[in-house]
């Protein structure tokens, strides 16, 4: 989708958790259709950061605006519906009621909005997801009984069949063997490659980052440090 | 057989253990696959400390068992939400306060405490017509937000901060469950006990985790095992003239007994724990 606007315009932004002030005054811009990385140490506020970006911690002061919608003042139901995050692989009971097709079919459910039950189009949206990550097979499986690697791409499917304008991807790597890890990292390339969905990486592993990016962003105690070509980062 | 059905009180009791079976059920499920099980004793605790409050005051002690258990939902939710505490610690601060206000009322409550004892014990067989209706709108309405919120629900259940991510309104489902908790316990009050309640509310819950990979299944397989477990009880009370609140709880244990022996689960939590040894 092109778009006049930066998918992410943050300047002088504060936030943080209850009160307290994670990220520190943070400026940047990310373009449409970008994919960028976010790198630092733990605790330097990157995934408080996607948090921000999704609208679920708000903005304490500075402005910041998300695919064209002010953080402050828009509704974050819209933001979060066009806004999909894949998180670290959960810890989940391998006996929970809950299939890996029902887990994708919730990237719809934002959509629908209360009182509306999935229909055809959101069968088929997540049906497509499914074939995208290559995991048809795996749809009637219980979610629990999948390797890590499985259910990572089961939650990128259920992220894709939000159909989002924006993909947030937190530690998607995170615990997975390195057969994992290659699967999901040449999932997101090819989606970024054939829709030029503009999509968010944080993660601690710096050759994902410098193979997946445009661009990676360094924070350090809540604030950027530095934002250097994915070139500059494999070679610091 | 047959003949327990021409017995009034029997009557009563049949349609009050078919109702308290799926009210509690329904919120079985939710606490048991949310793992907060012991919501249940909290929310109980909190209605009879409600209900004693009444027979103190002289007042009607359903109503103040209900404005009691929503208090403690009022207060869960939030305590839970702050993050401080785990759910289970709010839980346990919550079912506390109320143990000890049931106690202290309980010991200033004037003359002999056999109403108030019955509050623990419960008698379905002298329940009350208005009793009898309050458990058929609370199972009536569990059902109704189950089918409507079930998506919300599901998701919640899953994965609560991704419900939020995705824009559901994760915390009033919560809210939600917490309230429908409290509305359920008090409901059964008369009828199943303040005590054995939370046995109703988690034994044929627990019972249907065991046999099913589908939220949906499981909603209808706790309440059959609810309301299996309210009959079974009554029938073996009738026929052996034993107290019928611990029979049907006894009954459900035996459900839960039976689904643990059968369940396909087994094999995962047997192949979980080997490959945590290896």
């Amino acid at each position: 989708m092109i778009t006049q606007h930066p998918a992410v315009k943050f300047a002088n932004v504060c936030a943080g958790y209850k009160g307290s002030r994670t990220l520190n005054d943070i400026t940047l811009s990310i373009d449409t259709g970008q994919i960028i990385g976010i790198s630092g140490p733990n605790g330097s506020g990157k995934t408080t950061l996607l948090r921000v970006i999704q609208g679920l911690i708000p903005v304490s002061s500075g402005s910041a605006s998300v695919l064209g919608l002010d953080l402050v003042s828009a509704s974050y139901r819209e933001i979060r519906c066009k806004a999909a995050c894949v998180y670290q692989t959960l810890d989940i009971d391998p006996r929970m009621p809950i299939t890996a097709g029902e887990v994708v079919m919730m990237g719809r459910y934002g959509r629908l909005g209360l009182f509306r039950h999935p229909g055809k189009p959101d069968r088929d949206a997540a049906a497509r997801a499914l074939e995208r990550v290559d995991a048809v097979h795996l749809s009637s499986r219980p979610f629990g009984q999948l390797s890590g690697g499985e259910q990572q791409r089961i939650n990128l499917a259920r992220a894709l069949a939000q159909e989002p304008n924006l993909l947030l991807l937190d530690e998607p790597t995170t615990f997975l063997d390195s057969e994992s890890q290659r699967r999901v990292r040449n999932i997101v390339k090819s989606v970024h490659r054939e829709t030029g969905l503009t999509t968010i990486v944080v993660s601690h592993d710096a050759e994902m980052l410098a193979e997946l990016c445009d661009q990676i962003i360094v924070m350090k105690r809540g604030s950027v440090v530095d934002v250097i070509s994915s070139k500059e980062f494999a070679d610091a | 057989m047959l003949e327990i059905l021409n017995d009034p009180f029997l009557q009563r009791a049949i349609l009050a253990t078919f109702f308290a079976g799926i009210a509690c059920s329904v919120v079985g499920v939710l606490v048991v696959t949310m793992r907060i099980s012991f919501l249940g004793v909290c929310m109980s605790h909190a209605a009879f400390a409600g209900a004693l409050f009444g027979l103190v005051i002289s007042a009607n002690p359903m109503w103040l068992a209900i404005i009691a258990s929503l208090v403690a939902a009022g207060a869960l939710g939030p305590l839970a939400d702050r993050g401080d505490f785990a759910p289970d610690t709010a839980i346990g601060i919550v079912f506390s306060s109320a143990l000890g206000v049931s106690f202290l009322l309980l010991s200033i409550i004037p003359g002999p405490k056999t109403e108030a004892l019955g509050l623990l014990w419960g008698s379905v067989l002298t329940v009350t017509t208005g009793s009898l209706y309050l458990l058929a709108a609370v199972a009536a309405g569990a059902v109704l937000l189950v089918k409507l919120f079930f998506k919300e629900i599901q998701t919640v259940i899953f994965n609560r901060e991704l419900a939020k991510s995705l824009g559901l309104p994760a915390t009033w489902v919560f809210y939600g469950i917490l309230v429908l908790s409290g509305l359920t316990t008090t409901a059964s009050l008369n009828a199943i006990g303040g005590l054995l309640v939370f046995s109703l509310i988690v034994n044929p819950a627990a019972a249907a985790y065991q046999l099913t990979y589908s939220l949906k299944r499981m909603f209808i397989i706790a309440a059959a095992f609810g309301v299996a477990s309210g009959w079974i009880g009554l029938m073996i009370s009738w026929k052996l003239n034993l107290p019928t609140g611990a029979l049907i709880i006894l009954a459900s244990c035996m459900l839960f007994i039976l689904a643990n022996a059968l369940s396909p689960k087994r094999r995962v939590r047997k192949s979980t724990v080997e490959e945590g040894e290896i």
